[in-house]
């Protein structure tokens, strides 16, 4: 990593100069915000999480010890504000949990590979989008947060074994769904 | 042995098989239609999840949450100083009862138990100039002078007490 590290950006901010807050929030904005997009499909219900987030990451700065990963850290903050969000919002997340396939609206993403020319990586963006919410917030930590399960099961407060089956059950669900809507050529 | 299933399938994704095991899984992999194809999907999803880019907020989204930080910080010191003065008032009142306590308890005693000479000498010089002093502003002619400026003082405080608290909800509605 280039430039200060984060428990030195972290030593600073606590020193009161609250200006090097700027370099954290710019290092993890772009991750977290792919994160609670995912969890919250809206981009201003994403902006104004992860705004939240930092303002609450900032406040509990004093309560960070440097024990775990700054980013694991940061990123349960980010999980818990999307999921009281998502509760206040009344979503019912239990539904989610359920098969993939009751809520894969086959007729909607038909039109969407229609009327559109996407390529590879928009098409992962909509099966995933598919996924149950769970499943998007491990397959986004993992892969494009680059998070080990170990990272990711202090995130979401689960076991390790926990993250790996919702990881392993993710990936089956995609492939059943690239198979499920013959979106074999867009995907190899 | 290894066995061909979707567990298996992952854990190959994963790299967690020994060389020893992914050699034999894939043999099994190629002998089955079904499984090559799962694993053909799987791999190439993997591969193209690995190679996705994160997505931006806005691009003001750093100056926002900072000039948050900043405004909260203004308000927060604006807020510790009006409780330092209500405090401090309250602390002074306190101190005046107390003092007053104390004064009719030793009046009332007599000097037998309390008095301790130069303690005493001195509550009494100051209590005396104290009575003279708010005996000298309570003068009927001072009432209208006293009432305005506590008037005074008291819409101050209100008006400062009532932005404190529109900020302070408007702060918490933010959060």
């Amino acid at each position: 990593m280039k430039g200060p590290t984060d428990l030195e950006l972290i030593e600073s901010v606590k020193k009161g100069n609250q200006s090097d807050f700027a370099l954290i929030v710019d290092r993890y904005k772009n991750k977290a915000f792919s994160l609670l997009k995912r969890m919250l499909k809206n981009d201003m219900d994403a902006e104004e999480s992860l705004q939240d987030s930092f303002l609450k990451a900032y406040n509990a700065l004093n309560t960070f010890k440097g024990d775990a990963k700054f980013s694991t850290w940061f990123y349960r903050i980010a999980y818990n504000t999307a999921m009281t969000r998502l509760t206040s919002k009344r979503r019912k997340i239990e539904n989610e949990m359920s098969s993939v396939e009751d809520h894969f609206d086959l007729e909607s993403y038909d039109d969407f590979r229609k009327t559109e020319q996407v390529n590879t990586s928009e098409f992962i963006n909509g099966i995933i989008e598919k996924l149950p919410l769970n499943y998007r917030a491990v397959v986004n930590m993992f892969y494009m947060d680059e998070m080990s399960c170990e990272e990711i099961s202090k995130v979401m407060g689960l076991s390790e074994a926990n993250v790996k089956v919702l990881l392993y059950r993710s990936r089956n669900s995609l492939r059943d769904l690239v198979q499920k809507l013959n979106l074999r050529e867009e995907i190899l | 042995m290894i066995e061909l299933n979707e567990e298996n399938l992952n854990k190959y994704i994963d790299g967690e098989l020994s060389d020893a095991e992914r050699a034999e899984l894939e043999k099994k992999i190629n002998a089955s239609k079904e499984f090559s194809s799962k694993f053909k999907i799987m791999t190439s999803v993997d591969k193209q999840l690995r190679h996705m880019e994160a997505e931006s907020p806005s691009p003001l989204f750093t100056q926002n949450v900072m000039s948050k930080l900043k405004g909260r910080t203004s308000f927060s010191k604006a807020q510790n100083r009006f409780i330092i003065f209500i405090g401090g008032f309250i602390t002074l009142l306190c101190l005046g009862v107390t003092y007053y306590v104390i004064k009719i308890a030793l009046n009332m005693t007599g000097d037998a138990v309390f008095n301790i000479p130069d303690l005493s000498s001195y509550w009494d010089n100051f209590s005396s100039q104290l009575t003279s002093f708010f005996r000298s502003i309570a003068l009927p002619k001072y009432f209208t002078f006293i009432g305005s400026l506590a008037s005074f003082v008291i819409l101050i405080s209100g008006y400062f007490f009532f932005e404190s608290f529109k900020n302070y909800k408007k702060l918490t509605k933010q959060l």
